[in-house]
Formats: structure tokens, C-alpha cells, sequence
């Protein structure tokens, strides 16, 4: 803003800071639940203030799990998730710059009909096409593997379009420099589009792992072994409890883990993230 | 270095709109040939289909006495300077230079040695491990050109290369285009609209208009005798007065021709001349005055040292042989 008003600025860091509380008080209720016993919460006042038992909870999740859920130690899903995340980022990544190439630079056959299926698929998001998804991939074996959990979620129109906006800014010039100096059109992929949209890929792959991590589902439907169990289907299964009362404290402690992975992604690719927001010039 | 000769070339887009048509040129071991036009001309089509950017639908294309109208543009043994430059943005200036020879294979101590030459001729030797958006615009046109003197080309093609400078820089660099061409003598195919730059670097001109060769021929043969009322009206600045022959039926020999050309310069100020004109605006030049006038409904262009007397009409008269005379319907000249 141009304008310089004291109570205008004082106004918007109210509303700022208004607005982080809003976000970050569940974050803290869920923090200090996990840091108590299985009772505090059961007792009508919720504490705002963490326990003594944080070490201790957050250790037993980590080692051994919640066995009267059925699901395996924390370490365990984290994992899958991980593998999850990383297989659809990748995956969605490497498929659709692929496909944004062929379409921006390749004259074919088809060409038209194949930019249109790409888009028809944003239509089709896994929720709609859940059931026949689910009887391909049951149908190939996939159920409870690592391949069943990323593979339906890996083709992605919304990445391909958005590297097709970002050839499509890479100026025609650069493109015949690089034919005058010999490069065919893989080595042109390599050595100057790739580092071309790195900021782009980075920005992309933040948003991706966190759709991955937090996929919900997908995952609930199609894993029947613990060993396939991911975090986030996995808090779902803690709060099931069958006979008796959820155990917060262990639930919310692995919240609080599940938390961990993205939150360090953010934080990680941040400088790239705004790099690529920032750098215009091309 | 080699020849370079351009056969009945043409260029028919897909829809069928021709850009350019049976163009002839040939082009030297080592001259330096410009391409003037107005935009639309068909000019940078015609660079374009000499570097292989562009498919030729009709004729050839030789280089060095061999045809390359199928040959890949790097395999063509040529070079280009693009209007915007086309530096790889996140390579160094360095590594700009580097990248057409490494691809081709290069050993790293060649593309040292001719990195270090032509960073040396360029004088771009302390900004080597820049990236080119830590450059001038004046610097990156250097680094621009140095990309294509390092492959050591049978030809440069130059398209607009100075067309984004500001104009003292322009000035600057025209002549070290010129003077650098000189030294490596490499042939050079350069376009630009600018007919000042074209009469400034050519070697010989190619003045083109609406996909067709109007004219080709030294600076001063263009200048001097223009083949059409287009190369007259296009070449020279001021640009030359063309008058319907109509407009000033008492001049002699001029009866049979459509319209009459003459230089301003080539204009005096005379109490008896033949030509009567209506000053309607004067603009100052310093050295010289250009005064714009009309004679009959004809507009005019004189031009004056800055302290000759002015009134609102004048009558001008010219030296005989100055005057250059057009077919009507053709624009051709007569003589």
C-alpha cells in the first residue's frame, strides 16, 4: 500500500493477528492435550496449559503404537505417508512437465485431442471416480501396496497446465538460440527448460506433498493391512475406539507428529517458493 | 567463411499467404549484406529461412555452395543475434558462450581459447561469470554477439540486433558491428528496418518491400539512383520528395513520367526558379533547417542551412540531373 495511515495499519494487524489466533488455537488445544494423561480432558474443564506427560506420550506413540486400535507405531504410518507424499509429488511432477513439453512444443497428430483429455480429466478428481478406481486398482493386485496408494493420484491436468503457462512465457527466441546452438529437443528439456521452471517445480512440489500427506480417502479404502496404514487414516482409526473412550492425548500426539512433514517442506522450500514469485524476468 | 546464395527463394505460409517471393541474391565470401524493409516486408522471413528457422516452400538456399534447405539450423554452419538477444538466462555469460560448443562436442581447452578470444574482442572479459541479468542492454548485445563469433561461422545473421537500444548506444554499436565484421570478415546477412543503420553497415543494401527484391546495390548506388519510388521514398532521410508529375506540368521532360523525385538537399533556394512552395512548418536541426511546404497539392521537403532567409513562399530550382523520374502505374524508374 502506498497510503501511510496509522490506524489503517494498526486495523490490519488486528484483523492479522485475529486471524492467526483463530488458526493456531486448535493447534495449541491439540498440543496441550497431547502433553496430558487419558483423564484431563474426560474431567469437564479443558486445561489450557500443557501437562508433565508430554515425554511420555509422545514416546509410547513412537515406540509402540495404540494397540487396541489395530494401527502399527507411529514410525510405521509416518513412513507410508512419506513414501505416499514423495510418489504423487514426484510422480505428478515428472508426468505433467512431460506432458506440458509435448504439448507446447511438438507438433503431432492428435495434439488437440490430447490437451482436451488432459483437461477433461480436472473434472474427474479421485472422489468422483472413486468406485472404478477402486475395482481397477483391486483388479491389478494393487490393494495394500505402496503402487495402489500413489498411482491413481499421480495424473495431474492442474500441474500440466500450470507448466504449460510457464513454457509458454519462455520466449520463442530462447527455443531457436538453442536449435542454432545444437541442443535437439531432450537436451533443450535438460538444459534450459528444466532450470527454466526450477522455482515453478519447487513451488509445486510443496503443494503436491501436502495434497499427497493429507490424502484420506484413498487410503482408508484401499489399505486393509497395518502395514499400509497412513497417518492420517491412521488418527481416524485411533479415534475409533470400540469399547471405551478415544485416547486424546495418544491421538493428538499423533496429530502433532503427523504435523511434522509438511510444516518442515513449507518451511524448507519456502526461500524457492518465493523466489519463484518473485524472479519475473525469463 | 563462404558464399551465400539465395535461389528464386520463397515463402508460402499454410493458409497461402505468400511472404516472400522470387528472391535472388547473391552474397559474397565475407560481405556484409543488409536486409531493409518496412515491417511486414518479408525481411526477417527471409533471415529466418537462412538460418532454418523457417521452412522454404520454394527455391534454394546455398551455403558455401551447399544446399541446405533440409539441413538443421546448427548444422548450417551459421550463427544469429536475435532482436532480444536470447541469452540463456540462468547460464553465466560464460557458459552462454560455451553451450553451442559443447553440444557440438568441443574439447573444454578449444572453448576456452575461443571464449578468451572473444571476450577479448568484445571486451566482456570482467563480467565472464555474470549472469546476463546482472548486464547492461549494451552488454548483453556483446555477449549476444560473442555467442555467435565463438562458433567461428560461416556466416552471421544479424536480425534487429540494435533495435532494442536506446540511440546513442545504437550509434555506438553500429559501428562496432561494422568494425568487427571488418576484422573476422565473415560473412554477414543483417536485417533491420532502420534505413540509416542499413546505409551505415552494408556492404550492399537489399531494400525489400511486400516480399519482393526492390533493389540491390552499394549504399550509394541505392541512394543515388533508386530503382522504384519505394527505395526513393524509403532510403534518405529526410526522405525524398515525390510529386506527381501533374502537380508541376511546366517542368521540362517530365511530361511522359508519373511522378518526380527529388532530394531535399538537393533543393535551392533560387528567385526564379520553377518550383513555387507554400511553407507550412520549419524544424530545426542545428546545422541545417528542414522546411515543409506544399506546391500545388503536393507536400514538400527542403532542406536549408540554418541561416538562410525563410518567407511563406519560395521558389526553388534544382540541379538538372538531380531529378529522378517514375513510371505512373509501376513506380519503376524511367532512365
Amino acid at each position: 500500500m502506498i497510503e501511510n495511515r496509522p490506524y489503517l495499519n494498526a486495523l490490519a494487524h488486528l484483523v492479522l493477528i485475529l486471524g492467526v489466533c483463530v488458526v493456531a488455537l486448535p493447534v495449541w488445544v491439540a498440543f496441550v492435550a497431547s502433553t496430558h494423561t487419558a483423564t484431563a480432558f474426560m474431567s469437564g474443564t479443558i486445561p489450557m496449559w500443557p501437562g508433565p506427560n508430554l515425554v511420555e506420550n509422545y514416546s509410547r506413540m513412537l515406540g509402540a503404537g495404540v494397540s487396541t486400535s489395530g494401527t502399527p507405531p507411529v514410525g510405521v504410518m509416518m513412513f507410508n505417508s512419506l513414501i505416499m507424499a514423495l510418489s504423487i509429488a514426484i510422480g505428478k511432477i515428472v508426468i505433467s512437465v512431460l506432458s506440458a513439453f509435448a504439448v507446447v512444443y511438438f507438433r503431432f497428430p492428435f495434439r488437440g485431442l490430447a490437451f482436451w483429455c488432459i483437461f477433461v480429466t480436472l473434472m474427474l478428481p479421485v472422489e468422483v471416480r472413486i468406485v472404478p478406481t477402486f475395482q481397477v486398482v483391486a483388479d491389478l493386485g494393487m490393494l495394500n501396496s505402496y503402487a495402489g496408494l500413489s498411482i491413481p493420484l499421480i495424473a495431474s491436468a492442474t500441474a500440466t497446465f500450470l507448466f504449460r503457462q510457464v513454457f509458454l512465457t519462455i520466449p520463442d527466441e530462447l527455443t531457436e538460440a538453442a536449435r542454432i546452438d545444437g541442443a535437439g529437443p531432450m537436451k533443450f528439456f535438460r538444459d534450459i527448460l528444466l532450470p527454466l521452471s526450477r522455482t515453478n517445480i519447487a513451488a509445486l512440489f510443496v503443494i503436491l506433498f501436502i495434497y499427497g500427506w493429507n490424502q484420506y480417502l484413498w487410503p482408508l479404502l484401499i489399505t486393509t493391512s497395518s502395514d499400509y496404514y497412513t497417518i492420517v487414516a491412521g488418527i481416524k482409526r485411533m479415534a475409533d475406539a470400540v469399547d471405551g473412550l478415544p485416547q486424546w492425548h495418544l491421538v493428538m500426539a499423533t496429530a502433532m507428529l503427523a504435523m511434522i512433514p509438511p510444516v518442515v517442506v513449507v518451511i524448507g522450500m519456502q526461500r524457492l517458493f518465493v523466489k519463484g514469485l518473485v524472479e519475473t524476468e525469463k | 567463411m563462404a558464399s551465400i546464395i539465395l535461389d528464386n527463394l520463397g515463402k508460402i505460409y499454410a493458409g497461402g499467404t505468400r511472404a516472400v517471393g522470387d528472391v535472388n541474391i547473391d552474397i559474397a565470401d565475407g560481405e556484409f549484406i543488409v536486409l531493409v524493409g518496412p515491417s511486414g516486408c518479408g525481411k526477417s522471413t527471409l533471415l529466418r529461412m537462412v538460418a532454418g528457422l523457417e521452412s522454404i516452400s520454394e527455391g534454394q538456399v546455398r551455403i558455401g555452395g551447399r544446399v541446405v534447405n533440409d539441413i538443421e539450423p546448427a548444422d548450417r554452419d551459421i550463427a544469429m543475434v536475435f532482436q532480444n538477444y536470447a541469452l540463456y538466462p540462468h547460464m553465466s555469460v560464460r557458459q552462454n558462450l560455451a553451450y553451442g560448443l559443447k553440444n557440438r562436442g568441443t574439447p573444454k581447452a578449444e572453448i576456452e581459447r575461443r571464449v578468451g578470444i572473444a571476450s577479448d574482442i568484445l571486451q566482456i572479459g570482467p563480467f565472464l561469470d555474470r549472469k546476463p541479468r546482472a548486464l547492461s542492454g549494451g552488454q548483453r548485445q556483446r555477449v549476444a554477439m560473442g555467442r555467435a563469433i565463438v562458433r567461428e561461422p560461416a556466416a552471421f545473421l544479424f536480425d534487429e540486433p540494435l533495435s532494442n537500444l536506446d540511440a546513442k548506444l545504437r550509434v555506438a554499436m553500429r559501428l562496432e558491428i561494422k568494425e568487427l565484421q571488418k576484422r573476422l570478415r565473415t560473412t554477414s546477412l543483417y536485417v533491420t528496418h532502420d534505413q540509416l543503420e542499413a546505409m551505415t553497415l552494408a556492404d550492399r543494401l537489399v531494400v525489400l518491400n511486400g516480399g519482393r527484391v526492390e533493389q540491390i546495390g552499394t549504399p550509394l548506388e541505392v541512394y543515388r539512383r533508386p530503382a522504384s519510388a519505394f527505395v526513393a521514398g524509403f532510403i534518405g532521410s529526410p526522405a525524398m520528395n515525390l510529386i506527381d508529375t501533374r502537380a508541376v506540368p511546366h517542368l521540362p521532360g517530365t511530361a511522359h513520367a508519373g511522378q518526380i523525385g527529388i532530394r531535399p538537399e538537393d533543393l535551392t533556394v533560387t528567385p526564379d526558379g520553377p518550383i513555387e512552395m507554400q511553407v507550412s512548418a520549419v524544424e530545426e536541426l542545428g546545422a541545417q533547417r528542414l522546411v515543409h511546404g506544399q506546391t500545388g497539392a503536393e507536400r514538400i521537403t527542403i532542406t536549408l542551412p540554418s541561416d538562410a532567409p525563410l518567407s511563406d513562399s519560395l521558389r526553388l530550382s534544382y540541379r538538372p540531373g538531380a531529378l529522378h523520374l517514375f513510371e505512373r502505374e509501376t513506380g519503376r524508374r524511367m532512365d
